[in-house]
């Protein structure tokens, strides 16, 4: 750790140990223009004028839309922010330096976008635990996950933080024949619920276990995750191309991919 | 006289290790086409031999009388740069594009060329980098298996 300057050595002690770190987003401009156009985007799908405080207006939406448009409203949020040549840009620059220490700075950056609108006591937006490399995930990516409201308890996810991951993960076999419901429940105790004001950012490794559960707050909790890795670790079915894009492909790497020696000699 | 429109192009061999059946690949340039609102025309299925380009070169030649082309995928080209270089030069020359459904990317003039390429080199380049670029889940890095995986870099377990 010699070579790291002793705030990045901390921070990664933090990540060794939590499994996730939560921090500041580094341009605050670009997360609160992201939250303005998705504020301004939800309501024009929903035939509303343009909210003056994205706020309250994001907070309150379970009382301009219900169950049935919800998923329209979602989708049409993602598909406007993925078509925002601005947009990506703009959610790197959130958490950039955390990637680049955590995660390293020639990085691959998830194409498309999660995007979660849990409105209060909504049971069709739950998300039960598990772990993302349990399905077809790296256990080499992490992911940036943004809330664009307050976030807390039952409102925010859940995660296991790394040591008690370790733990449970050694005794998941014994649940082979039971119910997620039913490790929740024996993992209920060890989880915490990430209390994440607007202007942060949470960047955690998804092998820990995590989820969300029944939003039991009086708000809707509106989030966005991407997936980052370093681009040259294992990828496993979400795979560079289809799945993944370079973003910061170095000089010295792209000259090396091209070198060739010189030929002409007989062995 | 152009009739317009895109003309799909799949494959009878594995992409990048796995085989995609014929209809899902059409599946996928059907849908790539339609979310973009381009006009898709039947599919060319290349000659499933070992480095073959025949029918894709048999779609170049169509380009006067198309819009262009969309491949199932950009892992379908040629692995050799010169003879992916010869494809991208006779597309742009006649001003088509040329589409990757699966990765949903548009090649229109040079700088998506080296997009193009930069993803296929650094495609190239994982499987000289540890575990091969693939995390495969029955062979955990480092965990119970380690001592075939250290034998398989040709390193000592010592």
């Amino acid at each position: 750790m010699a070579f790291f300057h002793p705030d990045e050595a901390r921070l990664c002690a933090t990540f060794l140990e939590r499994g996730y770190v939560i921090a500041p987003a580094e341009d605050r401009a670009a997360l609160d223009r992201i939250r303005a156009f998705v504020a301004a985007t939800a309501a024009a799908f929903l035939g509303l004028p343009e909210p003056g405080d994205p706020a309250p207006f994001l907070d309150g939406i379970g009382s301009h839309v219900d169950d049935a448009r919800l998923n329209d409203l979602r989708l049409a949020v993602i598909d406007a922010l993925l078509a925002a040549p601005w947009f990506r840009d703009a959610y790197f620059a959130c958490g950039k330096r955390l990637l680049e220490v955590l995660v390293g700075n020639e990085l691959a950056m998830q194409r498309g976008l999660g995007f979660s609108v849990q409105l209060p006591d909504d049971p069709s937006s739950v998300l039960p635990l598990h772990s993302d490399v349990w399905s077809e995930d790296s256990p080499f990516e992490v992911v940036l996950w943004i809330p664009l409201v307050d976030v807390a308890r039952t409102k925010s996810m859940f995660a296991l933080p790394l040591d008690r991951d370790a733990v449970w993960r050694e005794r998941l076999g014994a649940f082979a024949g039971r119910t997620v419901e039913e490790l929740f429940s024996a993992v209920e105790a060890d989880v915490e619920f990430l209390d994440i004001p607007y202007g942060n950012v949470l960047l955690f490794t998804h092998t820990i276990m995590h989820g969300n559960r029944m939003n039991r707050e009086a708000t809707a909790r509106w989030s966005m995750n991407v997936r980052f890795k370093s681009l040259f670790t294992p990828y496993s079915d979400k795979k560079l191309g289809d799945f993944f894009t370079p973003i910061t492909l170095r000089p010295a790497s792209r000259i090396g991919m091209q070198y060739r020696l010189p030929g002409g000699f007989d062995v | 006289m152009s009739e317009g429109g895109y003309r799909g192009y799949i494959v009878s061999a594995p992409v990048r290790g796995t085989a995609f059946p014929q209809r899902v690949q059409n599946l996928v340039v059907r849908d790539y086409a339609q979310r973009r609102g381009l006009t898709y025309r039947l599919s060319a299925t290349e000659y499933a031999m070992p480095g073959s380009a025949m029918m894709l070169r048999t779609l170049l030649d169509e380009l006067a009388t198309i819009d262009g082309i969309i491949l199932f995928s950009l892992f379908t080209l040629p692995a050799d740069p010169r003879r992916r270089r010869a494809i991208y030069d006779r597309v742009l020359a006649a001003g088509k594009t040329l589409h990757a459904a699966l990765e949903g990317m548009v090649l229109r003039d040079e700088r998506d060329v080296r997009e193009w390429d930069d993803l296929i080199a650094i495609d190239a380049t994982l499987a000289a980098t540890p575990f091969g670029g693939r995390f495969e889940k029955d062979a955990t890095p480092l965990g119970a298996d380690a001592a075939a995986q250290i034998a398989a870099f040709g390193l000592s377990g010592g």
